[in-house]
């Protein structure tokens, strides 16, 4: 049989125990407060720093000067004459076998992208076919005569001189 | 009685009219002229015969597990069986054996609270010694289903139901053996238990031989009946 406890007096040795237990998990709670007390100032001091820091940047980001290259365009421009093909305009400056036309002046001006070609012509007459012969093999006829000076005599010396002018021919080297 | 310690069991006879207030100050009174000595602050033990703390068969219903609704049901089931109202008695019930409930009147705590004070003990345990019996070898041996305990002005029949529950009744004033025997036997065909799983102790007041399955608490008192 089992045996019966009856007893009309509380048993207050579990007073203790549940007086201890209820110490302990105060004391455990207070250590877990301190503890998160603890970490949460830490945290709070991390994240101020970091949006002093932050701060600083951005205010030093908005005092910086951005100071330009000065090699910056040449730099550029030099990019861009490298990329250029001229094998194409020397080609038809060399195949050009027209009597009467000499080449006297090669200009290439690399900012606009253009390239000039300065003839000097027996005759006038002859700017036209330097145009053709220039533009031959292109739809698009890319070199334009830009302009014909007439050069006066001045060509051989003792020579009955004949009217000598000089076409300068301008083209795009992006369309050649 | 009162036993200090190792030492004798001081017995003082009273007359059952007496007032419990007359009947503890006329022990306190035998302790002294026996030399027992109770140190202040010493824990103070006192068991209650089945006279003054009868043991109470309480039904508490099914699906009542709470420990204080148990305990509200038993309070008023004492006070209905006594003829009291719930005011004036206390009841206790065993934390998880429900059917067994012991009650005493609530001066009488109030009167031993206040002479363990006037001694300068702690009063730690007032307990019915019916209670303290089932807690002995004897009762607790395997076959055994009953218990009847005799003391001088009362009996106490306690019987397990083999779960969890107990049956009890408190049959008061001193008993003769053959009416005894014969309301136990009824008492246990009623239940349908057996004769030969039923244990019986006996407690007296003057000294007996050491009994090993007795109770502990006042070991030398207890004999098999």
């Amino acid at each position: 049989m089992k045996s019966l406890n009856i007893d009309f007096v509380a048993d207050k040795r579990w007073r203790g125990v549940w007086a201890a237990t209820a110490f302990c998990v105060l004391c455990l709670a207070g250590a877990v407060a301190l503890y998160w007390h603890r970490t949460d100032r830490v945290l709070r001091d991390i994240e101020s720093r970091t949006a002093t820091s932050q701060q600083q940047i951005t205010q030093l980001n908005a005092r910086r000067v951005i100071v330009a290259d000065p090699r910056q365009a040449s730099a550029e421009q030099a990019v861009q004459l490298l990329r250029q093909d001229l094998n194409k305009v020397f080609a038809s400056a060399e195949n050009l076998k027209e009597t009467g036309v000499r080449l006297r002046g090669l200009t290439l001006d690399g900012s606009a992208g253009a390239l000039r070609l300065e003839f000097e012509l027996d005759a006038m007459p002859t700017a036209s076919v330097v145009t053709a012969a220039l533009n031959g093999g292109y739809e698009n006829r890319p070199w334009q005569l830009e302009s014909v000076t007439g050069a006066g005599g001045g060509g051989q010396i003792g020579f009955t001189s004949a009217q000598v002018v000089r076409g300068l021919w301008i083209v795009q080297v992006s369309k050649l | 009685m009162l036993k200090a310690g190792a030492g004798e069991t001081i017995v003082s006879r009273s007359p059952a009219t007496l007032p419990l207030e007359r009947v503890l100050a006329k022990l306190a009174d035998s302790a002294t002229a026996g030399n027992v000595v109770l140190k202040k602050g010493s824990r103070l033990r006192v068991s209650l015969s089945g006279a003054w703390c009868p043991a109470l068969a309480v039904t508490i219903p099914e699906g009542v597990t709470r420990w204080e609704e148990r305990r509200q049901i038993a309070l008023a089931s004492a006070a209905r069986d006594m003829g009291t109202d719930l005011g004036q008695i206390a009841c206790e019930i065993d934390a998880v054996a429900p059917g067994a409930a012991a009650a005493i009147a609530l001066p009488m705590r109030e009167e031993l609270e206040r002479w363990a004070m006037q001694l300068g003990c702690r009063l730690v345990s007032v307990a019915p010694l019916w209670a303290t019996a089932t807690q002995s070898k004897l009762s607790r041996q395997r076959g055994i289903q009953g218990l009847l305990v005799i003391e001088p002005d009362a009996a106490t029949l306690i019987a397990g139901d083999g779960k969890h529950g107990f049956k009890t009744t408190t049959l008061p004033g001193e008993q003769d053996a053959a009416t005894l025997y014969a309301h136990s036997q009824q008492w246990l065909q009623g239940l349908g238990l057996e004769d030969s799983g039923f244990a019986r102790l006996g407690f007296g007041l003057t000294a007996h031989p050491p009994m090993p399955t007795g109770p502990k608490p006042w070991a030398g008192h207890w004999y098999s009946a």
